[in-house]
């Protein structure tokens, strides 16, 4: 029989759960594995309006049971199959291929977990991330990373630094520079086709709009939690406010400073699981002395309509870097920038994908941030207005 | 060749196991067989089952497609990281050496 593991609050929940033999989400998570596997058999051009049902059936019996990761990762499945039908231009067949494994895997792993009581493995697979709360969190803003999936969704992660050491636990100081994360994201709206900056307009629940972070201020964030994670995300409340501050400009080149060598040594020592995504293991990096060729199609299977690459060399390494497609104003910073003098650092999201490093471009920093991520494209306010009342 | 394999189970997994024709699974055969090239034994032999079950229209194929596209997906990870820590390491020393 196991050990018992440090009773930490997921973990005494969890514990309370049924005796494992009798435990019915092991009868949901068999059924969703043979789901899975008659998908697979079957493929996705057979996969009727009765497959979707099925589908759709197991994904509320999973967000019953408070399976949720693997809710989410059956969700995209059930999106890429419906997008078979509607919207086939858009299906991604990697993407599809991946979920399809994760939930695949998720299951395998939740029923394994439950046959054996191993508690650790239930909290791995299934607890929600543990949030931290706090009564003031002052931040400023490095970069934001934009993605923009026409008909799906857009999203901005901006990224944060901490101006003032935060204190999580007794025994758990986070100090100034942490790297923190803030992300929105918007779901399309059907039948209207705005650019992704329209949202940053959008007064949020809390009062502020989103474009507010982007004024080059000190900001502080009251009433908020810390999500868990690398890095650690900012969750806001109904009752979170937000609070521009006009202060000394920050030391940038100190609060984005990286050490090259502290990303290598995470490279060597990382082991992969299956169910890990490339972006998981990732790096903020500040580039100086750059250089960077001409954007084209990704070469990469299945991506070839949806993302442009160009190859930038620094510090003594090539690196890829990624735009989405249409992001001619990024393209257009980055090529600009490279023979700018003096010449911004570029700082970026590094990950490590198909056997090279991979950037995602954040800012461009000079005295201070540039966000060459956001654009300012035209739209139809009044239309936006319009569209997010009728929500 | 990982990416090659990545590629064609990504087609496998929209078209289903069960529509599987023979070019696909010869496809298959050759890049199961080049696995065992770059060391990969444990995986060639692991899609060199997969392709029996295929072949014998056995449903643990389903099982076993997922038990091997998984280990891929580790395999290709391992891959990734020691080609980039190669390069970093090289890369490092270079751009050290050009500052001295």
């Amino acid at each position: 029989m196991r050990s018992s593991p440090p009773a930490s609050p997921l973990l005494r929940q969890t514990m309370t759960e049924p005796d494992p033999a009798s435990d019915p989400r092991r009868a949901l998570l068999t059924q969703t594995i043979s789901v899975l596997e008659d998908l697979l058999l079957s493929g996705t051009t057979t996969a009727s309006t009765a497959t979707l049902r099925r589908l759709n059936l197991t994904l509320e019996q999973l967000a019953e049971a408070r399976l949720l990761r693997l809710a989410a990762a059956l969700r995209i499945v059930i999106e890429e199959l419906k997008r078979i039908q509607g919207d086939p231009e858009r299906f991604s067949a990697s993407r599809y291929g991946l979920f399809v494994d994760r939930c695949w895997l998720l299951a395998g792993g939740t029923l394994r977990a439950l046959a054996q009581n191993d508690q650790a493995a239930l909290v791995r697979l299934t607890a929600p991330t543990r949030g931290h709360p706090l009564k003031e969190l002052s931040v400023a803003v490095a970069g934001v990373l934009k993605r923009h999936v026409p008909g799906a969704f857009s999203a901005f992660e901006f990224r944060l630094r901490l101006l003032q050491a935060a204190t999580l636990a007794p025994d758990r100081v986070l100090p100034v520079g942490t790297p923190l994360v803030w992300s929105l994201v918007v779901p399309a709206a059907a039948g209207h086709q705005f650019p992704a900056e329209a949202f940053l307009s959008m007064r949020q629940k809390q009062g502020f709009s989103p474009a507010q972070l982007l004024n080059h201020k000190s900001l502080q964030f009251s009433d908020c939690s810390l999500l868990d994670g690398e890095p650690l995300r900012v969750q806001l409340g109904p009752d979170s406010r937000l609070l521009e501050i006009e202060a000394a400009t920050p030391d940038w080149r100190s609060l984005l400073a990286w050490d090259p060598n502290d990303w290598q040594r995470r490279i060597h020592s990382h082991r992969p699981d299956p169910l890990e995504l490339p972006v998981e293991l990732a790096q903020d990096v500040l580039l100086e002395d750059w250089q960077i060729d001409p954007f084209a199609a990704s070469t990469v299977p299945g991506r070839e309509n949806s993302e442009r690459c160009a190859r930038l060399q620094a510090l003594g390494c090539s690196w890829r870097v990624r735009v989405d497609q249409g992001e001619l104003a990024l393209e257009q910073a980055l090529q600009t920038a490279a023979s700018r003098s003096p010449q911004p650092a570029l700082y970026a999201s590094a990950h490590v994908e198909l056997g090279e490093q991979v950037l995602s471009p954040l800012a461009l920093l000079g005295e201070k941030p540039e966000y060459i991520t956001i654009g300012k494209p035209e739209f139809d306010r009044v239309a936006l207005v319009r569209m997010l009342n009728s929500r | 060749m990982v990416i090659a394999l990545n590629s064609l189970l990504d087609q496998l997994w929209v078209r289903g196991l069960r529509a599987l024709d023979s070019e696909t699974l010869a496809r298959l055969q050759a890049r199961a067989d080049g696995l065992a090239s770059l060391g990969a034994e444990h995986l060639g032999a692991q899609f060199r089952s997969l392709l029996q079950l295929l072949c014998e229209g056995d449903r643990g194929a389903a099982t076993a497609a997922f038990s091997a596209r998984a280990s891929l997906r580790v395999f290709e990870r391992l891959l990734s990281l020691r080609m980039t820590g190669a390069q970093l390491a090289a890369g490092f020393t270079a751009a050290a050496s050009d500052h001295d």
